[in-house]
């Protein structure tokens, strides 16, 4: 055989290998994730929060961060950019890149809340930022001074003032506070100005005010100690830490108006603590970070991660956040909204 | 109790416990030493690496880190007159100015002493009020706040009682600047600008080491000299300056009890700002001092009453922190996140059920404060060195410390910037002489002051004047401030 002759037997042998080789691997089903996830893999996400490192949302953030990188090979940044009470991250989040690389751990229902009332300093909108999951969410309770009734139905019956306190008027405290107040028609007063939740605790603990609207896990730990007692759970559902505890859905035979009230305020707490990117993101990146956060957040092994460093999670997905968020902001009417923001910002103020 | 207190003894004194605390201590004095960086920081940085261990081991590790924090902060106050935290700043005043005159040692041994002495007085204070601590803490509410805060206000006048018009100029800009931002009461930001930065206002820190650290930057580069004055005969640089002054806190008892006693009770209470409580013991220093108007020039006093009143308070601190969950100060809402990741829930109940591991972070608080102290002692002939520096070498160094300090509180360049525009104000205001802590103390007071009235007004109403506690702080405020001219009212008053 001519050497020529060899070479065109060679490379015909090389051809057939390789379109063998070609065959095979088109035959073989490819990796999961393996096409969707590689725009991510390798590259640097930041994790966003609004408030210093140490807190809650900032550790929520560096305890989920790792889960993210296993998750994705990303390599995670968490970044702590307080101001504005968690506003100006959320701020300067919607006017970043919309790559994907970038999602913030947000206070969602203060978030809403800041727009609903038209909060001095806004200049995000809620309806278009990229939700991606929400964490958690806990319910409320209404905690009381020892020295008032343990029934609800009996203060409010006496026509007794109870004393709120609160930071400001729009803070998870005073505007639980105002709804209630509304709703229920109590005698009230909203004190605000007091440093942090913390602060506004030691006020009802000390008997400089009556009564403090707080989540779950805050509620119970000031309720020990017989300082402070829990009176309602403020949810749809009773708390599962404190199950003899009857909502005020069980506790009132509410009224259309009255019940609007309470859902209103409970359906921005749907939101609670969520993870959001910046609006634009595309739709095969949003899709992908999506499902990324699906698996994280009913993880049994993460959820039971978290409960040994006290960290619940309670995942809601995304397209219903999407569909509150719009009802609430987009589609109350408008001499609704008026009040809300009558009530939320103005009403029982001292 | 005593049980409490042999059990936690028993618990400390393991091998491991102690190998975390030491562990802790440089990497807080470290902390400390750079500009800027505070508790706050120490935590933030360290409570990760806690996570996992037992309760006493994170807590000890945590503690004497952040114990060794300030130690750290003081050192850069004297030496370089570049506060390490925002408390420090007041230990410049007087602190920077032994250096210059060649004391620095001195002035090192005077802080080291006090912190350490000091530290321990607030933990005393701690463990002997642990039976006692909720109805404490609950005596104190809105009104009392606000009385103190004002009391803070009146000190105003005493630091700056050489130019009191002045003084009260820099201290009502200080008020001024601090009405940017947040209203306190009801959320509404006033004068931003529409910059979202000054939806939170000015931030403390930039603004501790811009007043402060900027003029004596700018003089160094100015000048080209050593930060000790060459034109003097400096003392050779030996231990024994450090001793001397470290004894010196033995000369003046009095008002190192009454400067811990002050730090304590503003530590014990969660609302006043920590970072007055070292210019209040120091105006009160003032106050009760013969030849007041020395002060100011180097006078060890001026070292002692800030440095034991900034230690005693963090043993106030751990107080409300223990007692009801509620921290006592910034870097205390941080440590209780920590507590809640290593399984532990500070509040009512944890007295009961921990009383052993209360008595225990006791002990590693006054383990940190005294075993910085040592360390530092160590270290400071080192310190003394720098202040015969060449300022041009010096001051580019100084400056990209204090950049970095006012990036790092919340890694906002924005910070940086107003690092050097308050710098710039402290240039002027030292040209002119206008009295930089009255402006700083104003700063912090002027919040609380808006905050605490408005509560106490919508809480109480006009009677909350009344409250026996308040009257206290009055009557107590208002000695101090009469004591230097008791005998001419004496006289007045037999006259009348």
């Amino acid at each position: 055989m001519s050497c020529k002759h060899q070479q065109l037997r060679l490379d015909r042998r090389t051809i057939m290998a390789l379109g063998l080789t070609a065959g095979l691997a088109a035959a073989l089903p490819a990796p999961a994730g393996a096409a969707e996830g590689d725009w991510i893999k390798g590259q640097t996400v930041r994790f966003v929060v609004g408030y210093s490192a140490g807190g809650g949302y900032d550790s929520y953030a560096r305890f989920l961060a790792p889960h993210f990188e296993k998750r994705t090979g990303a390599t995670v940044i968490v970044e702590n950019k307080p101001g504005g009470g968690g506003m100006t991250a959320l701020n300067q989040l919607v006017r970043g890149k919309p790559d994907g690389l970038t999602m913030q751990v947000l206070n969602g229902e203060s978030s809403i809340m800041w727009q609903l009332v038209k909060q001095t300093g806004v200049a995000y909108d809620m309806t278009k930022v990229s939700i991606l999951a929400r964490i958690q969410q806990e319910p409320h309770f209404l905690l009381v001074h020892p020295k008032f009734p343990d029934s609800l139905k009996a203060i409010i019956d006496a026509k007794t003032k109870l004393k709120f306190v609160a930071t400001r008027r729009v803070d998870n405290l005073g505007d639980y506070a105002a709804v209630m107040c509304e709703a229920l028609k109590m005698n009230c007063q909203i004190i605000t100005g007091y440093k942090g939740s913390k602060g506004a605790s030691l006020a009802v603990m000390n008997g400089e005010a009556d009564a403090l609207t707080i989540s779950e896990s805050s509620g119970i730990n000031y309720a020990k100690g017989g300082r402070m007692k829990i009176i309602a759970t403020i949810g749809h559902e009773r708390s599962k830490l404190l199950p003899n505890m009857p909502t005020i859905y069980e506790m009132f035979t509410l009224t259309p108006d009255q019940k609007w009230w309470f859902d209103f305020r409970l359906g921005i707490k749907a939101i609670g603590r969520s993870l959001v990117g910046p609006p634009g993101i595309p739709a095969d990146r949003l899709a992908y970070l999506q499902k990324v956060w699906k698996d994280i957040l009913t993880d049994p092994a993460v959820i039971a991660e978290g409960k040994k460093q006290r960290r619940d999670f309670s995942y809601e997905a995304p397209d219903k956040m999407k569909v509150i968020v719009k009802d609430l902001l987009d589609n109350l009417p408008a001499d609704k909204l008026n009040k809300v923001q009558e009530v939320l910002v103005k009403k029982f103020s001292s | 109790m005593l049980e409490a207190i042999a059990s936690a003894a028993g618990q400390l004194l393991t091998p491991v416990v102690m190998g975390a605390m030491l562990l802790g201590l440089p990497l807080g004095l470290i902390i400390g030493l750079l500009p800027g960086l505070s508790g706050i920081t120490a935590f933030a940085f360290l409570i990760p690496f806690t996570f996992g261990m037992e309760p006493l081991l994170g807590l000890a590790f945590l503690l004497a880190a952040y114990a060794a924090v300030s130690q750290g902060g003081s050192m850069t106050a004297i030496v370089l007159g570049v506060p390490g935290e925002v408390p420090n700043a007041a230990t410049v005043i007087d602190g920077y100015e032994m250096t210059k005159r060649g004391r620095a040692g001195e002035a090192i041994g005077a802080a080291l002493m006090g912190s350490a002495l000091g530290g321990l007085f607030g933990v005393g204070l701690l463990m002997i009020l642990i039976p006692v601590l909720q109805p404490i803490i609950l005596s104190f509410a809105s009104p009392e706040n606000f009385f103190l805060a004002l009391a803070g206000i009146a000190f105003i006048a005493v630091l700056s009682s050489g130019a009191p018009g002045k003084g009260l100029i820099a201290g009502a800009l200080g008020i001024f600047m601090s009405m940017f931002g947040y209203s306190p009461t009801d959320g509404i930001p006033r004068w931003w600008l529409g910059v979202d930065y000054l939806l939170d206002g000015f931030r403390l820190v930039p603004l501790a080491l811009g007043l402060f650290a900027v003029p004596e930057i700018y003089a160094l580069m100015a000048s080209g000299k050593t930060i000790a004055r060459s034109d003097t005969v400096l003392e050779p640089i030996s231990m024994r300056q450090v001793v001397r002054g470290g004894l010196a806190v033995f000369r003046h008892l009095g008002l190192f009890f009454r400067s811990s006693a002050i730090g304590s009770v503003i530590g014990i209470m969660p609302g006043v700002g920590g970072a007055t409580a070292p210019f209040v013991a120091y105006a009160a220093a003032k106050q009760m001092a013969s030849n007041p108007e020395t002060f100011g020039t180097g006078r060890i006093e001026g070292v002692i009453a800030p440095e034991s009143c900034s230690n005693a308070k963090e043993g106030g601190a751990l107080v409300p922190t223990l007692a009801l969950g509620i921290p006592g100060s910034a870097s205390m809402a941080l440590l209780l996140g920590a507590f809640i990741v290593l399984g532990l829930e500070p509040g009512p109940e944890f007295l009961v059920k921990h009383l052993d591991l209360a008595f225990g972070l006791a002990m590693v608080l006054a383990f940190g404060n005294v075993a910085s102290s040592v360390l530092m002692f160590l270290l400071s002939r080192f310190l003394i060195y720098i202040t015969r520096v060449p300022g041009h070498l010096l001051a580019p160094i100084l400056a990209v410390l204090i950049a970095l300090g006012g990036y790092s509180t919340e890694t906002n360049p924005i910070d940086v910037l107003f690092v050097f525009i308050f710098g710039a104000l402290g240039i002027v205001m030292v040209r002119l002489g206008y009295n930089r802590p009255a402006l700083l103390l104003g700063f912090v007071l002027g919040e609380i002051i808006e905050r605490y009235f408005q509560v106490s007004m919508n809480a109480y109403g006009w009677t909350f004047f009344l409250r026996p506690i308040s009257i206290t702080i009055i009557v107590i405020a208002l000695l101090l401030l009469l004591w230097p001219n008791r005998k001419r009212i004496m006289l007045m008053w037999r006259s009348a």
